[in-house]
């Protein structure tokens, strides 16, 4: 069998545990395979790891929780704790948002500065501020986009 | 309360019938969603959504099939459709994991405590599967997802997405195909 069977036979879930000819000759395979075994760990480790936080309990407030969100979502007053929880949710990755506006302009600015040097043949005199209105623009969607999330949120 | 009660209840936007409701279906909303999400956060918000989507619009459960099966295809529908919305979104979560313990590790609960490279290490599969299944065509997403990560039969994911029992197997085969082809030369 060709390492191509073997990994259909993991995505199919064969259980190496279990004392079959199938499983025997997986298990021989993934000691001489290193990418089938990569395969099967990603595969096997992966399933199991998607898998680990689902809830095996109710959750005693979820019922609380949803007649609140009914109630105020006619009058949008109950949300606005929900709200404040999500900025501050949110705020890790505004702040990677915002370090990496700020890391564009900054590259870009760097890349224009090179790029604009006059004694570089190739370079003519309208590409500078097309690359910088490439950036402008870049960075209002960027910021437009965040906003319109915070608005939207 | 029988089914027939609890839909006729529903119908008929009763308090207790909407309780019971959210005690025996929430646990199989909140994973289905969690399957497809991999946030609990996000998993949490949206079963509060479909509950309430489930109580405006009881009215137009035909009876033809399970509520279980009307739930799965809800939760699996409003899932994606959640990921379809947030998908510039994502972008910022993911660039945050990577300074920011991540949801799928935190919410692990190992009987023996892991190092940091075993988790790390976790993770990393975990990610690599996530990211494959979710470049799957929708339709082979969800017979994937319900299948591997709600362990549903076939004959279940069937009625779920309201396709014939070949037609989930086919769907399956191809899901495998592409998994095989996103996978195999990253883990080269
Ligand atoms: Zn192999």
């Amino acid at each position: 069998m060709d390492c191509k069977t073997f990994e259909e036979q993991i995505l199919d879930g064969l259980d190496l545990n279990k004392d079959t000819s199938g499983a025997k000759a997986l298990e021989e395979h993934l000691a001489s395979c290193s990418s089938c075994k990569a395969f099967q760990q990603v595969v096997y480790s992966g399933l199991e790891s998607m898998g680990s936080g689902r809830r095996s309990v109710n959750d005693p407030e979820l019922f609380q929780s949803i007649q609140n969100k009914r109630l105020s979502s006619g009058s949008g007053i109950a949300s606005r704790p929900n709200q404040v929880a999500k900025i501050v949710r949110i705020s890790a990755p505004v702040a990677m948002a915002a370090a990496s506006v700020l890391l564009g302009i900054w590259l870009g600015g760097r890349i224009l500065t090179y790029t604009a040097q006059p004694n570089e043949e190739t370079v003519s005199v309208n590409t500078a501020p097309e690359l910088y209105a490439l950036e402008i623009h870049m960075n209002d969607e960027s910021s437009e986009f965040i906003e319109n999330y915070l608005s939207g949120n | 309360m029988t089914e027939a009660d609890l839909i006729k209840g529903l119908i008929a936007k009763d308090e207790g019938a909407w309780k019971t409701l959210v005690d025996q279906y929430q646990i199989l909303v909140y994973n289905v969603c969690y399957g497809f999400l991999q946030n609990s956060h996000d998993a949490q918000d949206l079963t509060q959504d479909i509950f309430i989507e489930v109580f405006n619009n009881a009215h137009k459960f035909r009876g033809d099939s399970k509520l279980s099966t009307w739930l799965y295809r809800i939760s699996s529908n409003r899932s994606l459709n959640f990921i379809r919305n947030n998908k510039k979104w994502r972008f910022w979560k993911e660039l945050s994991s990577f300074f920011v313990d991540d949801e799928r590790g935190e919410s692990q609960e190992s009987e023996e405590p892991m190092d940091s490279d075993e988790k790390y290490e976790l993770q990393e599969r975990s990610r690599l599967l996530y990211d494959a299944i979710s470049r799957l065509p929708e339709n082979q997403r969800i017979a994937f997802t319900l299948h591997k990560i709600e362990d549903l039969p076939y004959t279940e994911i069937a009625e779920v997405m309201n396709v014939t029992l070949p037609a989930v197997e086919s769907l399956m085969h191809r899901a495998k195909v592409n998994l095989r082809k996103t996978l195999t030369p990253v883990l080269k």
